[in-house]
């Protein structure tokens, strides 16, 4: 079952055609990192998705239809969280901002405690409960937003460049909470220039112009090194390692884990 | 041009810091967010001043609540590249922004002519965009450009807060380039604010580490890179190679060595395996 199903999406901006005829579908309970560089239509992707673009063609998302009459509901099964915290932020404290979601669905008081609790610890922001969201730091704020965005389980999670600000501490425990997700069910749609951040899901989709140049898993894809270097996109840390040294015929296939690495390396 | 910070405070942001940083050298500074880093560079270049102690950028000393009418003497010794480039943009055409700064210094016209040039030649931006309105410029071009116009006027001190943001792989590595120039012929203090510690680890010679406004870690890089567990327990991730060759020895008790580039350590790899 698809979680998104895109066929024959035909989008422009004013001066330029972005997207014409796109496809792509996303399998549900899948991870999949979509990269690009620069103006590649990855950021436009994601808009079309949750309905704040429209662009012709079918888009369903979660078994839904996107039209003008389903586009208002998208957010009940759809968490988004964007690049920059401060134009999301509409509450005085991080507990209402975390909330803000249930209580636009009217869930009552009682669960919409329990969830703000649990939803906190999962992501581990409790002590910011009772501060104020303009106050945090970068990094603290797109935590802030990650946590209004999961609050309500919804099955697809889309991530536009969320971590782009996040230290690389911070970044791995998020990936790590995304991952919980991921195994319980969540589809994760991750669009980043930080491949780094693909090595925990499965998929890799890489955009160029409004075009995809590859899709697959991501061993499949990482292998397309030629690729990644024209496009200015740099490997993970691993993969390059893994690549660099199956050349001297060291490894035979991309390694993601430093420890499986070094047993493979020293047997 | 030495810079010292003696004592030096602001509010409860960067707390009683006392610091040397001598000419010529490349210093990073790194720890997560809301650690201080910024703050501390920022002071170098007035834009805020200490609420105690006393900051020395050459002789030019910086102290809470003195008035300052000559700091141009000051920014004249110290570029500033800002996180997000398009704060610093302002000017009409990329040739008046780059020209801004030494315009003001009262360089000679010929003069700013030839260093806007080469300015925008260092960083990779194509002469034909000297006439363009900057603000229709793409994330990683206004980088660039923000760039250039600090490379212009030739500052002695340039500082970089995060200059990775928005920059594609082959504009990284141009800019480790620049960075190298930089100290290497020209001699200059680079000072680099980031939290990405494979980039810092390529080219810096010394890193501080800031945690809650205080220094923690200080030193030659490689004495506090290897640090790994104490990194992370200030949010710092050490830089991937030397991670790698630390799990090499922790797991194999083999030492492989420390090394600042991946190619590097795949020799050091196959060297031992073979």
């Amino acid at each position: 079952m698809n979680s998104v199903f895109i066929r024959n999406l035909s989008f422009g901006y004013k001066d330029r055609p972005l997207f014409e005829n796109f496809n792509l579908s996303i399998q549900q309970g899948s991870w999949v990192t979509i990269v690009g560089p620069n103006g590649s239509g990855k950021s436009t992707l994601v808009k079309i998705l949750v309905g704040l673009l429209e662009g012709t063609g079918t888009i369903i998302v979660n078994q839904v239809t996107l039209t003008s009459s389903t586009r208002d509901s998208i957010r009940e099964y759809v968490g988004v969280v964007f690049d920059n915290p401060d134009n999301q932020f509409v509450s005085e404290t991080v507990a209402d901002e975390i909330a803000f979601k249930l209580e636009n669905l009217g869930v009552n008081k009682f669960e919409i405690r329990d969830k703000i609790k649990e939803t906190a610890d999962l992501i581990g922001i409790t002590p910011l409960l009772n501060l104020e969201p303009h106050k945090l730091t970068n990094g603290q704020k797109q935590l802030v937003i990650l946590a209004g965005a999961i609050i309500n389980n919804p099955p697809i999670l889309i991530l536009d460049e969320a971590l782009s600000k996040v230290d690389a501490i911070t970044t791995q425990k998020v990936l790590e909470v995304i991952a919980y997700l991921n195994k319980k069910g969540t589809t994760i749609i991750n669009i980043t220039h930080n491949l780094d951040e693909a090595t925990l899901g499965q998929k890799v989709v890489v955009l160029n112009e409004g075009e995809i140049i590859l899709n697959g898993t991501k061993e499949e894809v990482f292998e397309h090194e030629k690729v990644f270097n024209a496009l200015g996109i740099q490997l993970p840390f691993m993969v390059d390692l893994s690549l660099k040294l199956k050349f001297y015929g060291l490894v035979d296939k991309i390694i993601f884990d430093a420890e499986e690495m070094v047993d493979h390396l020293w047997k | 041009m030495e810079i010292k910070f003696e004592n030096v405070s602001f509010n409860n942001v960067v707390k009683d810091i006392n610091l040397k940083i001598e000419k010529g050298q490349i210093i990073g500074i790194v720890g997560s967010s809301g650690s201080g880093k910024t703050t501390l560079v920022e002071m170098i270049d007035a834009l805020v001043l200490p609420t105690n102690g006393r900051l020395l950028v050459g002789d030019f000393a910086l102290e809470k609540g003195k008035k300052y009418k000559n700091i141009n003497e000051l920014r004249f010794n110290v570029g500033f590249v800002f996180e997000d480039a398009n704060e610093q943009i302002f000017s009409n055409t990329v040739y008046d922004e780059v020209a801004f700064a030494m315009r003001y210094f009262k360089y000679k016209k010929e003069q700013i002519e030839v260093q806007v040039k080469k300015a925008l030649m260092m960083v990779g931006l194509p002469e034909e965009y000297l006439y363009k309105n900057p603000f229709n410029l793409s994330h990683g071009e206004t980088k660039k450009l923000a760039i250039a116009c600090v490379l212009a006027f030739n500052p002695e001190i340039i500082i970089f807060d995060e200059p990775l943001t928005a920059l594609d792989n082959a504009s990284k590595k141009n800019l480790i380039k620049i960075i190298r120039t930089l100290k290497t012929r020209y001699n200059k203090t680079v000072i680099i604010v980031s939290q990405d510690t494979d980039f810092l680890h390529k080219i810096v010679d010394k890193v501080y580490v800031m945690h809650k406004g205080n220094i923690v870690m200080a030193g030659n890089k490689y004495e506090v890179f290897q640090e790994e567990e104490l990194l992370n327990k200030y949010d710092v991730k050490a830089p991937s190679v030397i991670s790698f060759a630390k799990l090499v020895e922790k797991k194999k008790g083999i030492k492989i060595g420390y090394r600042d580039e991946i190619n590097d350590l795949i020799k050091d790899v196959y060297r031992y395996v073979k």
